[in-house]
């Protein structure tokens, strides 16, 4: 059952599948006035035997080993490649499905084909059969993977739940660990932002945020609580600890100020920059600490501009 | 090559030592984890940090580096520049970073491990 | 720069690869502090480090950072190694000294 199923996407995709998502598009070419001599070269540069001839970007012909070959075995002086190109090969179009690609070029047992724009006969790719299921596979890959995120996506999510507003909510407790395991919440809170389909950048910024705050909580306060919240809006991360307390917080927030123990710096923090950097990714930042009770931030990251 | 003589190509801000920039350059070395530089640190050496706090001059001091530079416009914490000044370390600080300062370092002859 | 290329100059021994030696970098950054790694290293750049615990890679991990070089020799710890894998990066070690290390790549042309 499973595997009949299977074949079915596979099939449905290959359908769905144009030439140009597999195509290659970065090669060398010829140009009508170029040499034989110059023919191997461009194979082994572009490693692949078919040799497009282009004038104004529009294909004239092909060249393939075949006629390399007949060129050598002619002995004749150097020509130029006009006289030995092809001018009736099969090509393709980029926007056909690849499943008609394969079948032009079986039935014509062509190996490598160009890929040209339909009308205008501009050159914009070559597809080599020796290669094809590799790169249909690398594409169904791609394919698969869109489709997950696709599947996970925020906005689908909210898209999808009938209420005036969603909110998703996140908590995590940060259990008093060796400051050397830390980063375990802000790598989750990571894994559940890029599951939630949430733009890359902003994924970049909370993580770098969560993660110095949590390293905070392991070095100086015994672990804490992280609430996060994500609405189409922003996502908005509450750090809150029973630690010691911050008795100056501003000067806490000056760039390099730090207090702490060697220990700490031994392990790649306590530069003084932790409190800027999580400022630094924040478009709101508030912290509020109190000797003796804990501290607390709020840190919000706007997902909509204002 | 000495302090001087680099401070002609690469210009850099003097933050204390000026008056022993004719020391010479041994090697280059770059590190910000104390533990690395003590065992790895050498006499005469320039080297490139992004710490600022005391233990940086304490160290530079104690293996008689020629000097220590700043990376990335880095500020000594006022204390360690109290210490750099009376025990006499020349500082030097830079906005480049200690990949970009490295490269130039070597470029001019300063090898380094 | 492709990591083939950044290989061959650092001279690295290779303990996870996870991409191909084909795909490159466009950058490097050179730092032993981690808070300086999420401040100023950019995205899908190389990061050179000496530090060589789990949050080594864990900074990588939020900076978007695939591919590592521990310098000097020095061995990533098990758990950032076994971190490295499980998040898909390259995980390299060379024999030079930062400073060496720095020198070397910026003389074949990789900028910061």
């Amino acid at each position: 059952m499973g595997k009949i199923k299977i074949v079915d996407r596979i099939q449905e995709m290959l359908y769905e599948l144009e030439v140009r998502s597999i195509m290659w598009t970065d090669f060398y070419t010829l140009h009508p006035h170029d040499m034989m001599s110059k023919v191997r070269k461009v194979m082994q540069r572009n490693r692949n035997t078919l040799v497009p001839i282009v004038l104004d970007k529009k294909l004239i012909g092909t060249l393939t080993i075949d006629n390399y070959i007949k060129w050598l075995n002619s002995k004749e002086k150097d020509k130029p490649v006009t006289r030995y190109m092809n001018v009736d090969s099969v090509t393709l179009h980029p926007q056909e499905p690849v499943i008609s690609a394969l079948r032009k070029m079986s039935d014509s047992k062509s190996i490598r084909v160009a890929v040209v724009e339909p009308e205008s006969n501009e050159l914009v790719g070559v597809i080599c059969r020796c290669n094809l299921f590799e790169d249909i596979l690398t594409q169904f890959d791609i394919v698969y993977k869109d489709e997950q995120v696709r599947h996970y996506r925020a906005s689908h999510i909210f898209e999808d739940v009938q209420a005036d507003a969603v909110n998703i909510s996140l908590l995590f407790h940060v259990a008093d660990t060796p400051m050397e395991f830390g980063g375990e919440i802000a790598s989750s809170i990571r894994t559940a932002l890029q599951n939630l389909g949430v733009n890359s950048d902003m994924i970049r910024r909370a993580g770098i945020a969560s993660y110095e705050a949590e390293m905070n909580l392991l070095a100086y306060a015994g672990g804490g609580e992280f609430q996060v919240d994500v609405n189409p809006k922003h996502i908005k991360i509450v750090i809150s600890d029973r630690g010691p307390g911050i008795p100056d917080v501003k000067q806490a927030m000056e760039p390099g100020y730090s207090t702490a123990p060697d220990w700490v710096r031994e392990l790649g923090f306590g530069a003084g920059m932790g409190l800027n950097n999580i400022d630094d990714c924040s478009d709101i930042f508030k912290i509020r600490s109190e000797v003796g009770v804990g501290t607390k931030l709020v840190i919000v990251i706007d997902l909509e501009e204002p | 090559m000495t302090v001087k003589e680099l401070l002609a190509e690469i210009p850099m801000e003097i933050i204390c030592g000026e008056e022993y920039l004719d020391r010479e350059i041994k090697r280059g070395f770059s590190s910000d984890m104390m533990s690395n530089v003590i065992a790895r640190g050498g006499e005469g050496d320039i080297w490139l940090t992004f710490q600022t706090h005391l233990n940086v001059v304490a160290i530079g001091l104690m293996k008689k580096m020629t000097a220590v530079i700043l990376v990335q416009n880095r500020k000594l914490i006022p204390r360690a520049l109290e210490k750099a000044e009376s025990e006499g370390l020349i500082v030097l600080e830079t906005s480049l970073s200690a990949f970009e300062l490295g490269g130039r370092l070597y470029k001019l002859g300063i090898s380094g491990d | 720069m492709t990591i083939e290329k950044i290989i061959s100059i650092l001279d690295c021994k290779i303990l996870n690869l996870d991409v191909s030696t084909d795909s490159s970098v466009d950058s490097v950054y050179a730092t032993d502090l981690m808070s300086d790694v999420l401040a100023n290293c950019k995205k899908g750049s190389l990061l050179l480090t000496i530090l060589s615990n789990l949050q080594s890679v864990r900074a990588a991990e939020m900076t978007e950072v695939q591919v590592v070089c521990y310098v000097s020799g020095r061995q990533p710890k098990p758990e950032a190694l076994a971190h490295g894998k499980k998040k898909q990066m390259t995980i390299l070690t060379t024999d030079y000294s930062m400073y060496r290390a720095c020198s070397l790549l910026h003389d074949a042309g990789l900028k910061e």
